[in-house]
């Protein structure tokens, strides 16, 4: 019964960090264009992240094959190694956003194809919302095996 | 029942009829453009642009850092030695090659690359002599700033102006987009200096503080076309978007043209660079293409082979790898399709010195095309 659940929480988790991700690129744009004299108002804010959050379905695939592969190794880590489940697929979460940005921009040859991940501040940002992803995917798995006990 | 249908028959012959005499008098009309294309029987390694010697033979670079020579009356091809060592990645490699405009004289010749390392490389643009087949008195006249860690987006197109001033462009190096709103970088601008690398006077930021002197436009992506009507004294350049919002230009000392602040594009993950498409004091492209269509290079016809093309500007793409005529009449731009029997991408177009055109189709299999009549 609890893998049936699996494939939803890996869904919602993806979905989530997708949309921060998402969310941390268009601020990073904004407040660029505001420093340049543009005026962006909050109803324009709104507007423009719904707009990405519709345009992201490739973000959304990246992190779906990024979250794939971390949570299925850490699954298989967890069970040789006794790590608090939020812990482990948070940390996996951050370190398989780090590793795909990283491997994005390596195959691009140095090419960042999300631009808000050139400034140090947005890398980490967009590692923390991997991070944040898999402690969601975590917590909601924690959440089932307690029911289930 | 009957005389309709003798009405439908005869109204089909009469339709038949027009559609005929509508095909004859269009094709009379659209096949103005007559001439004969040849295949170079020879595979360039990522062929980037061209140059016509003044006895015709055809010096063709490579991306991967050789030039060739194709002769013209055997079609042979060689190499040409003494070429800089160049950064051969990503976008980056031997890139444009123009001739001196007194080569006759002097046998000088301009090259564009990139230079360095994989983290650490920039445009450079060099002058030397090719004296039998050879490149000597290399000297760097141009170098832009600062270095960078990526290998795209160089621009590195090249065209002379009437006063012997030569306009380099200067891509945005992909990850430095916000740098071509800044006069203190190379990034995203058009350079203009003298031949022997030193700046025009007349430059339109010599006396801006903080500005580099060299910068002739700012607010550029990643111009791979520079073309010049030398008659009207008209410049002309056409940049890749992002997905979509690639541009065409009209280009004017000291104006800024808006990357990436104002653009008609989006990034390539489908998420917004900037919403808005103009702003004051920022300049309109004279077209643009949404979807993109790759602009890889542009001249402006002024040879005698093909009247028909005469003071237009002909663009070559790479997506999907056309060939297009661009007609500016007053207040509308006509686009033509043109040498639609030539498939693949489509890297580069040059006028050659007695009015063919020779044009280059990308990849590591390219090939030369010269179209003559």
């Amino acid at each position: 019964m609890i893998f049936l659940y699996v494939p939803f929480f890996y869904l919602i988790s993806s979905l989530f960090t997708a949309s921060l991700i998402i969310l941390i690129n268009l601020t990073t744009n904004l407040i660029w264009l505001m420093s340049q004299g543009f005026d962006i108002s909050v109803i324009m804010f709104f507007e423009l992240l719904l707009k990405d959050i519709s345009n992201g379905l490739l973000f959304l695939i990246i992190i779906l094959i990024t979250f794939f592969l971390a949570f299925l190794i850490t699954s298989i880590l967890r069970y040789f190694l006794p790590i608090k489940r939020t812990l482990s697929y948070s940390i996996a979460g951050f370190i398989s956003v780090f590793v795909m940005l990283k491997l994005t921009t390596l195959v691009f040859t140095g090419a960042a194809l999300i631009a808000g991940m050139r400034s140090f501040l947005g890398f980490f940002l967009f590692c923390v919302s991997g991070f944040l992803g898999g402690y969601i995917y975590g917590l909601l798995l924690n959440r089932v095996f307690e029911n289930e006990n | 029942m009957k005389i309709k249908h003798k009405v439908n028959s005869r109204n089909k012959i009469l339709i038949f009829s027009f559609l005929i005499v509508l095909a004859i008098t269009s094709s009379l009309f659209a096949s103005d453009l007559k001439y004969d294309v040849e295949k170079i029987e020879y595979e360039f390694n990522h062929p980037w642009s061209s140059a016509t010697l003044p006895n015709g033979n055809i010096l063709v670079t490579e991306l991967s850092g050789k030039i060739k020579q194709i002769n013209i009356k055997t079609r042979d091809v060689i190499d040409i030695n003494g070429v800089p060592k160049v950064l051969f990645r990503g976008q980056g490699g031997l890139s444009d090659i123009i001739l001196h405009p007194e080569f006759e004289k002097n046998n000088i010749l301009f090259i564009s690359f990139s230079y360095g390392t994989k983290n650490e490389n920039t445009l450079k643009v060099v002058s030397a002599e090719l004296v039998n087949n050879q490149l000597i008195n290399k000297k760097t006249i141009f170098e832009a700033l600062p270095y960078r860690r990526s290998s795209n987006h160089y621009g590195a197109r090249l065209v002379f102006l009437n006063d012997n001033s030569l306009i380099i462009t200067s891509g945005d190096g992909f990850n430095y987009r916000e740098d071509a709103q800044n006069l203190d970088n190379h990034f995203g601008k058009i350079i203009r200096i003298n031949i022997d690398g030193s700046i025009p006077e007349d430059n339109p930021y010599i006396d801006t503080p903080d500005a580099l002197p060299e910068i002739f436009s700012y607010g550029h992506r990643n111009q791979q076309g520079i073309a010049y009507d030398s008659k009207n004294e008209v410049l002309y350049s056409n940049e890749h978007g992002p997905r979509g919002g690639d541009e065409l230009n009209l280009i004017n000392a000291g104006k800024n043209y808006g990357w990436p602040a104002i653009t008609y594009g989006i990034d390539y993950n489908g998420s917004i660079i900037s919403p808005f498409t103009e702003k004051k004091g920022m300049e309109q492209p004279l077209k643009y293409w949404v979807p993109s269509i790759a602009p890889s290079d542009m001249i402006f016809y002024d040879g005698e082979m093909f009247p028909e093309l005469t003071n237009g500007l002909i663009v070559s793409s790479l997506v999907p790898g056309e060939v297009r005529k661009i007609s500016l009449h007053d207040n509308t731009i006509e686009e033509e399709i043109i040498f639609d029997e030539i498939k693949g991408r489509i890297r580069s177009i040059k006028l050659s010195t007695n009015g063919s055109l020779v044009l280059l189709s990308d990849g590591p299999k390219g090939e030369a095309y010269i179209i003559n009549r």
